[in-house]
């Protein structure tokens, strides 16, 4: 899930404790630190989207590659840059070691970046660079390389493929579950290109399996140990400590609630493709998820963040407040989350995600960026 | 009483609307030295009018703010950080369609603020009474959020784990070093504030224009890029019904966010709503067969994305709108929930002490938005294509060198003197680190954030204790 | 032939040909390593020096031009070496090599760190030198919104909420009113006061920042309870209403009374008044409730104002159409110390009236004669006194809570006298005055800011000769 969305998550889960509700009402008056209100939700908050900040902006820099690819931004060489690929695949298909790549965007403006595709043939890798799109992604038309600087390819002496068959427990759980849920997994496609343009480069990881082929893991620093519940647990220990310390009311609610945040934060990225290795570092490998959800796709996204929005509402008014009328009988509770997250979700669901598919399915508009037609008033 | 205030609406949305066409000035400097008139000859004017008369002035600013900042925005490679779609927009001679786009915006803002009455009177009133006595740790999330969500821009190149580091974090850490002294900067200035007690309603000016408008002006006089003087004149604005129904969820979510809760700003209120609405990964698109020879793939790009800049430049203006505006007109939702209104914003904290709404004043607001919207959008296309044709002409760089001398005198008559002047020049230093660094420039919102956060929280004594400044 | 290299990030040499070819046979270099002639300012790579190439790889090198279209492609902001967009950094971060910035973005990214650094250490010592200036609560106005300002005066009214640990307080300076609250301080306040808490007549010094609002007046929040200090606690006392006069309008007491008369009355725009007698032993006063504060009250707290109640309780003495009036200050302050038979009191005092009504008539009280005098006259030794005056209007400004006058004597001596709006409004015909009016009174010479100032009491007090 998105960053936002986890954030949103856990701190809607930290209302659900009434305690913590009261805490955070700024006329609170019966705790040792007074008046002076506790930020103890933040917490929650702050925790949910750390696992995430911890790869982002920690984790992926101690995962140093064996080979970097970074293109020359005037006169990118993709023959070279596959070739550098092969080596680093087949040096992994060879001894049998782990090794990785490093690619590099290649920014040619503060709005601007050279894209190229990385496509990944059973027994050949591909690189094709495209034109220069803007930060929104967007070609400008007109910019690609000429045909022959645009290709580069070359032969792999092992093949390439996108699921694991070497599971370990952990993966034989989430498969049976997944199973249960979805039923039996499709068998694998060939694996989708990938597309490098802006802000940040990414990594593969090649590792050699008992079947000859080569398991090709993308970003293989993320959802590691930063998206682990015992690391989560250790982390929340300060917490502990510092509330303790300061002689806060209920210290060990601050704690709990950090933990909360970031074990809603890993069980959110069970529902997509890659999990997490879930109990590093006991158990170091990172397990797959249930595929439920796609971790970018935007209704999902939308209406988990909208449901905590309501559910915060809803908790803070009924451990709170209590200003909502409807909220202070027995089935208004019903009536309110029928009425404000169940019914618009609905709609969202049903309507306005029809009329946004539409919107991707619609004509092609091909490379050709809309203009307006008419003259220049000055020239 | 009808014609008298539709007068002082068509006198607010003009006088605003040319001050607003000067760069860098903001309509709450505007407001001020209206307010300091009306002071002046309060027993002339009607107390009746006050309201529709700054109503109507910043719907004015909310339009006719697009062309300052569409058209004299510096797009120096070289010197900038980034560049935004309307700049963008302006350097491909497309400057019309951005700031036609954004005024449109606005406009749908207005909509929004109509259709949205009994949402406000019904809704609003209870989720405000609700997050209420919440506010300090909500402000504490958008805080926290805005913080840990500024994701490194660099690319992580280097040999080793610290290389990378440094590279990636350069952005991350000039965001992290503007928000702490913003940050520091409001704790001194509200637990103890400098400004000359006759002059103290404009206290805050000094450090905005410091933060924001200063370093834009530097920006554009250090840069050495020029404004493209080909600029096209369309006979339609390319953007479809689709453009305004996807802008309009994060418009209104940005919006309502930045007009209720306090020290949010536009931009901030923008980024979380981007957050919740934007979900845009070229990794899920599609790849077709090349229709290039010599290529292996095409890659599909959904045309969700070449709505991107339109859809930003109508969201920002629905966002611009219902927060300016919206701010002000959540002052007149008088319930029994809300029985002094739920304004927020520059203007009402500038009011306050002149006035006080009443029931039934709601719907003159909406009255005089609409009536001010209409006239300032017209007025918008017809500057527009005023400015494009003395674009030529015009030399920005000394226009401002001119307006920096117009600010600084606003801030030492209006702001307080050679005290106003210092703060001014703190804030300018602390406002150019995200300008040329290189990260958000609502760090700087710390400078209020921060202060209102821990005073709702109850830490203003301990604050004042730590600083000495008791 | 030297050359450099950039490696790295560091710039290396310089070194001969026959060096760089060696350091690219061992793999120190490679062909994307970029080297620079001395002498000359084109970095290029490794595998495009022409110096280094075969001939074939020459001829292919010509073919090869840059692929990034210019008219989309800014120069200005890449790397002069490899092309990468650099922006404002002084060094590309991809080949670390240094990118020659303006001056003026160099200097400007150098000061405002350095700036705000300083910047900020100056402005933290200007808030910690600053004294705050002393206002009149009479002089804010909506200008000062915000300002840091501090207050004396006296508390006229207290209330603190233990449930909410928030005190409410009025200050009076003399000039105007102005509310105090303290929210969620109230447990601070008493560690720091801990028995000597303020109370009503408590003359305090406040500073904090003024909030104006047009629909609840002036108030001040107490963010730090430092900020609130005790210039001259007040010695509540216990008087006799007998001995109250004029002199003590304005004064906080302590009586002891009884409830001996109520009458409740409607007047004209509808407002409900409760109107109640208070006696002792040696004289009485009235006090009148409006129908909204009766109504605020508990029920035991209306209940003690059943006639026949003995009370101790704490009163302001005001004053209205000439008689002296008493104000309640704080109703949970008041007690009931017993019961009396109101008729057998009326009696007793009946007679006692007679008598000090006839030995009044024989002594006549020595009215206080005030004198007239001139503005040339005055000295900072009048202040606190009262005199008669003859003066001329020269101008009137209007404040936002009365009308400053300038006036003149007879002499063409100029002084100020502000009139508030509480007593213009009872002042005939005040509205006609203007410049060139006439007007003569008894005034009180007061100080403002170093200035002299004359102020009147009563509305009474201002007659206008001459409009």
């Amino acid at each position: 899930m998105k960053g936002f969305t986890h954030f949103m998550s856990g701190i809607a889960a930290a209302t659900f404790i009434p305690e913590v509700v009261r805490m955070s009402t700024s006329s609170r008056l019966d705790t040792v630190e007074g008046a002076a209100s506790s930020f103890i939700i933040l917490l929650a908050g702050a925790f949910g989207i750390l696992p995430d900040t911890m790869d982002f902006k920690l984790g992926q820099f101690f995962s140093i590659a064996e080979y970097e690819i970074d293109p020359d931004p005037r006169n990118p060489d993709p023959q070279a840059m596959t070739d550098i690929f092969a080596k680093a695949v087949n040096e992994a298909g060879d001894t049998g070691k782990d090794v990785r790549v490093q690619l590099f965007p290649i920014q040619l403006g503060a709005s601007l970046w050279r894209q190229y595709n990385i496509i990944f043939e059973p027994d050949e890798v591909i690189i094709q660079f495209n034109e220069i799109v803007k930060t929104s992604q967007v070609p400008i038309p007109n910019t690609a390389p000429p045909p022959e600087r645009r290709v580069g390819r070359t032969k792999l002496r092992y093949e390439l493929k996108a699921r694991t068959n070497e599971i370990c427990w952990m993966n034989r759980a989430v498969r049976w579950l997944r199973h249960k849920i979805k039923g039996e997994d499709p068998p694998p496609g060939p694996v989708k290109p990938s597309t490098l343009d802006i802000l940040s480069g990414t990594q593969f990881a090649f590792h050699k399996e008992s079947d000859g082929k080569i398991y090709f893991n993308w970003l293989p620093w993320h959802r590691t140990w930063s998206h682990s519940y015992v690391l989560g647990f250790f982390l929340s220990i300060p917490i502990y400590i510092i509330a303790y310390l300061l002689n806060l009311h209920h210290w060990w609610l601050y704690g709990l609630v950090a933990y909360l945040g970031f074990f809603v934060h890993l069980t959110e990225d069970m529902t997509g493709h890659i999990g997490g290795a879930l109990f590093w570092p006991f158990h170091k490998p990172r397990s797959e998820g249930l595929e439920l959800f796609k971790a970018s796709d935007p209704r999902t996204n939308f209406s988990i963040d909208y449901a905590a929005m309501v559910l915060i509402i809803y908790n803070l008014d009924r451990f709170s407040t209590k200003k909502i009328p409807l909220l202070q009988t027995w089935y208004g509770h019903i009536v309110f989350l029928l009425l404000f997250l169940v019914i618009p979700l609905f709609i969202y669901f049903k309507v306005v995600a029809k009329i946004k598919e539409k919107l991707h399915s619609a004509k092609k508009i091909g490379l050709e960026e809309p203009d307006g037609t008419g003259e220049a008033i000055v020239d | 009483m009808p014609l008298v205030i539709i007068l002082y609406v068509l006198l607010g949305t003009v006088v605003a609307g040319l001050l607003c066409l000067i760069p860098s000035l903001h309509i709450y400097n505007v407001a001020g030295i209206v307010l300091l008139i009306w002071f002046k000859v309060r027993d002339v004017i009607p107390y009746y009018v006050i309201a529709p008369l700054f109503m109507s002035m910043i719907v004015a600013y909310s339009f006719l703010n697009n062309i300052p900042m569409t058209f004299f925005a510096a797009a120096d490679e070289s010197a900038g950080a980034s560049i935004l779609p309307s700049v963008d927009m302006v350097k491909n001679g497309k400057g019309r369609d951005a700031s036609i786009l954004s005024g449109l915006g606005s406009l749908a803002g207005i909509i929004i603020l109509i259709i949205f009455t009994p949402f406000f009177y019904f809704i609003w009133t209870y989720v405000t009474a609700v997050i209420s006595p919440h506010l300090h740790w909500l402000l504490g999330i958008i805080m926290v959020f805005y913080i840990m969500s500024e994701w490194p821009k660099g690319a992580g190149r280097g040999k080793t784990p610290w290389e990378k580091f440094k590279d990636s974090w350069r952005n991350v850490f000039a965001g992290m070093v503007t928000f702490t002294l913003s940050a520091i900067v409001g704790l001194i200035v509200t637990t103890k504030p400098l400004t000359p007690p006759e002059l103290s309603y404009q206290s805050i000016m000094p450090i905005f224009l410091g933060f924001f408008a200063f370093p834009s002006i530097i920006q554009t006089l250090i840069s050495d890029s020029k404004i493209p003087h080909k600029q096209y004149k369309s006979k339609y604005i390319n953007a479809g019904y689709s453009d305004f129904g996807v802008a309009a969820l994060p418009g209104i979510i940005g919006g309502l966010i930045a007009s209720y809760m306090p020290a949010v700003t536009a931009g901030i209120g923008a980024i979380f709503a981007s957050h919740m609405t934007n979900h845009r990964n070229l990794q899920q698109a599609s790849f077709e067969k090349p229709t290039q020879p010599g290529t292996v793939v095409k890659l599909y790009t959904p045309e969700i994305y070449y709505q991107q800049e339109r859809v930003f430049l109508i969201g920002g203006g629905v966002t611009k709108l219902l927060y300016y505006v919206g701010a002000f007109l959540l002052l007149f939702v008088l319930t029994d929930l809300t029985p002094n209104g739920m304004g927020r914003g520059g203007l009402n904290v500038l009011l306050k002490p002149v006035f006080s709404p009443e029931k039934g004043d709601y719907f003159i607001m909406l009255a005089t938005i609409i009536f001010s919207g209409s006239i300032s959008m017209l007025a918008l296309i017809w500057f527009t294509d005023i400015t494009i044709k003395l674009l030529p002409k015009i030399n920005i760089k000394k226009i401002y060198i001119v307006i920096i001398f117009v600010l600084l005198l606003i801030v030492y008559f209006m702001g307080g003197g050679l005290t106003g002047i210092f703060i001014a020049a703190v804030t300018t230093c602390i406002g150019c680190i995200p300008v040329f660094y290189n990260c958000r420039r609502s760090h700087c919102m710390a400078v209020l954030l921060v202060p209102i956060a821990l005073n709702m929280a109850g830490y203003s004594d301990a604050i004042a204790r730590i600083l000495k400044l008791i | 032939m030297n050359w450099y290299i950039s490696l790295n990030s560091n710039i290396e040499g310089p070194y001969t040909t026959e060096q760089i070819k060696e350091f690219y046979k061992t793999g120190k270099i490679n062909n994307d390593t970029y080297v620079l002639k001395e002498g000359t300012t084109d970095w290029k790579s490794f595998g495009m020096t022409p110096e280094f190439q075969t001939k074939q790889q020459n001829v292919n090198q010509q073919k090869i031009q840059n692929i990034n279209p210019s008219n989309v492609v800014d120069e200005e902001g890449l790397c002069p070496t490899c092309g990468y967009f650099a922006g404002s950094l002084l060094a590309c971060p991809r080949c670390g090599a240094s990118v020659n910035k303006k001056i003026s973005l160099v200097l400007v990214k150098k000061i405002s760190v350095i700036g705000s650094i300083i910047g900020i250490i100056l402005l933290w010592y200007a808030a910690y030198l600053k004294q705050p200036i002393t206002v009149n609560i009479g002089d804010i106005d909506e200008k000062m919104n915000g300002a840091f300002v501090r207050i004396e005066g006296k508390i006229i009214a207290y209330e603190e909420n233990k449930e909410k640990n928030s005190l409410r307080m009025k200050i009076d300076d003399g000039t105007g009113i102005i509310n105090i609250s303290a929210f969620n301080k109230l447990d601070a306040l008493k560690k720091i006061f801990k028995d000597r808490m303020p109370g009503i007549g408590d003359k305090v010094e406040i500073v904090g920042s003024i909030n104006e609002t047009q629909k609840f007046g002036i108030s001040m929040f107490l963010s730090v309870p430092e900020r609130l200090k005790i210039i001259e606690k007040f010695d509540l006392k216990e008087v006799e209403l007998g001995k109250l006069t004029r002199k003590n309008v304005g004064d906080i007491v302590k009586i002891v009374a009884v409830v001996s008369s109520y009458d409740k009355r409607t007047t004209r725009k509808g407002t409900v008044l409760h109107s109640y007698v208070l006696r002792d032993k040696t004289g009485k006063i009235g006090l009148t409730l409006f129908d909204k504060a009766i109504a605020n009250l508990p029920e035991e707290t209306k209940s003690l104002f059943n006639v026949g109640n003995k009370l101790e309780l704490i009163i302001r003495i005001g004053e209205y159409r000439g008689e002296l009036q008493a104000e309640i200050v704080d109703f949970s302050k008041i007690v009931k110390v017993g019961e009396e038979n109101v008729e057998e009191m009326k009696k007793e005092e009946g007679k006692e009236e007679e008598s000090t009504e006839k030995e009044e008539s024989k002594k006549e009280e020595p009215k206080e004669e005030i004198k007239e005098n001139t503005v040339g006259n005055l000295k900072k030794s009048d202040v606190g006194k009262t005199y008669k005056f003859k003066l001329e209007v020269i101008t009137l400004s209007k404040k936002s809570k009365g009308t400053l006058l300038k006036l003149k004597d007879e002499n063409g001596d100029e002084i100020e006298m502000m009139v508030w709006d509480s007593l213009s409004n009872r002042i005939s015909n005040f509205d006609k005055l203007k410049s060139g009016s006439q007007i003569e009174g008894k005034f009180e010479v007061s100080e403002y800011r170093n200035k002299l100032q004359l102020k009147i009491k009563e509305a009474e007090d201002l007659k206008i000769i001459k409009k």
